[in-house]
């Protein structure tokens, strides 16, 4: 098929045999129709119902995604080739060096949510302008921008600003000392965005 | 809103400032809970709710215990004159305001006059423009 639309569990190719199901219908992750579906199974603790579609079965691919807990627990970068867990140090490394496209990322604070439901029909096809999750929240990165923002934020941490002064952009009195006025009214312009709050959260 | 777009505004709100932070007495507030510029930031956030400079002012006198600080009428006006502005900037830029305030009242303290303060306030906004624009050409 030339003309396939990627969805995100499509780089998740089932790991074990048992992954492939009995159930023909269509799956109510990424809403395509399977002869391999799997029973719904998600237990009583599920909370991300309005997530999903409507549907009677789970896919292989979306089944791999969704019941392998190291997704959940983790961040990742996902291309057609492998999908790669990376820690938090390495965060701002692979957000401003994303993969050659189609790729998906998900960004997680908590390492226990189901962000990436958000993220099944939001495959990446470009560098420079892509959608990330953290957490619940989709956030669209302009490289450009995210480049600049993590330019200005590690000055400012190697000053010693705090984090939450960055994310605030309400920087105590003292700070105006050392700080030229210019680098602190371009963090007032960026402290409304998400694409920031993303990025002062990866710097060190 | 930026500061750099509006120097001369703001020196005049900085010397507005800090006649006032000089004026206050600092010893009549507990410091066990706040700083001086915890209080005055406090203080200036509060009282920028306000429509008019002159209301502005009248309102942070009372959060100041002050009577009648020795500010220049033609500054008040000045300012009345851009009260918006003034006020938004007031609001925004509280913290920077603070530590320029507190910096113009140790300056008045050794008799610096008015357009004194004023220049040096402008070319420290513009200079690192300056220096900033310096590194660019090189």
């Amino acid at each position: 098929m030339k003309n396939k639309v990627l969805f995100l569990s499509d780089f998740f190719e089932p790991s074990k045999e048992d992954m492939y199901g009995e159930l023909e219908g269509s799956c109510i992750v990424c809403g395509r129709s399977t002869e391999q579906g799997h029973k719904i199974d998600y237990s009583a603790n599920f909370t991300k119902w309005n997530l999903l579609q409507a549907g009677n079965c789970i896919c292989p691919n979306c089944y791999e995604l969704t019941r392998n807990q190291d997704y959940r627990r983790s961040m990742w970068v996902a291309t057609k080739e492998k999908i790669t867990r990376f820690k938090k140090e390495n965060m701002l490394e692979y957000i401003l060096n994303p993969p050659d496209p189609p790729f998906g990322i998900y960004l997680t604070k908590t390492w226990q949510k189901q962000g990436f439901f958000k993220l099944i029909n939001k495959v990446n096809y470009s560098k420079k302008s892509y959608f990330t999750a953290l957490d619940m929240q989709i956030i669209r990165v302009d490289l450009s921008l995210a480049k600049e923002m993590a330019d200005i934020g590690q000055k400012l941490r190697e000053k010693r600003v705090t984090k939450e002064e960055l994310e605030t952009g309400e920087l105590y009195a003292h700070r105006y000392k050392e700080i030229d006025l210019s680098l602190v009214e371009k963090v007032k312009e960026y402290a409304k965005q998400k694409l920031w709050s993303l990025i002062v959260y990866a710097i060190d | 809103m930026r500061l750099t777009e509006h120097p001369e505004l703001t020196a005049e709100i900085c010397y507005f400032l800090g006649k006032v932070y000089r004026n206050v007495d600092w010893g009549k507030f507990s410091k066990a809970k706040a700083t001086t510029y915890d209080i005055f930031q406090h203080r200036i956030r509060t009282a920028a709710n306000k429509n008019s400079i002159s209301e502005f002012l009248s309102k942070l006198c009372d959060g100041l215990n002050l009577q009648a600080p020795s500010i220049p009428v033609e500054l008040i006006e000045k300012l009345e004159f851009n009260a918006d502005t003034s006020l938004n900037m007031i609001r925004k830029w509280s913290q920077y305001f603070v530590y320029r305030s507190s910096n113009v009242s140790k300056k008045l303290k050794t008799k610096m006059s008015y357009a004194e303060i004023k220049e040096e306030i402008i070319n420290s906004i513009l200079q690192k423009n300056q220096n900033k624009n310096k590194k660019k050409i090189i």
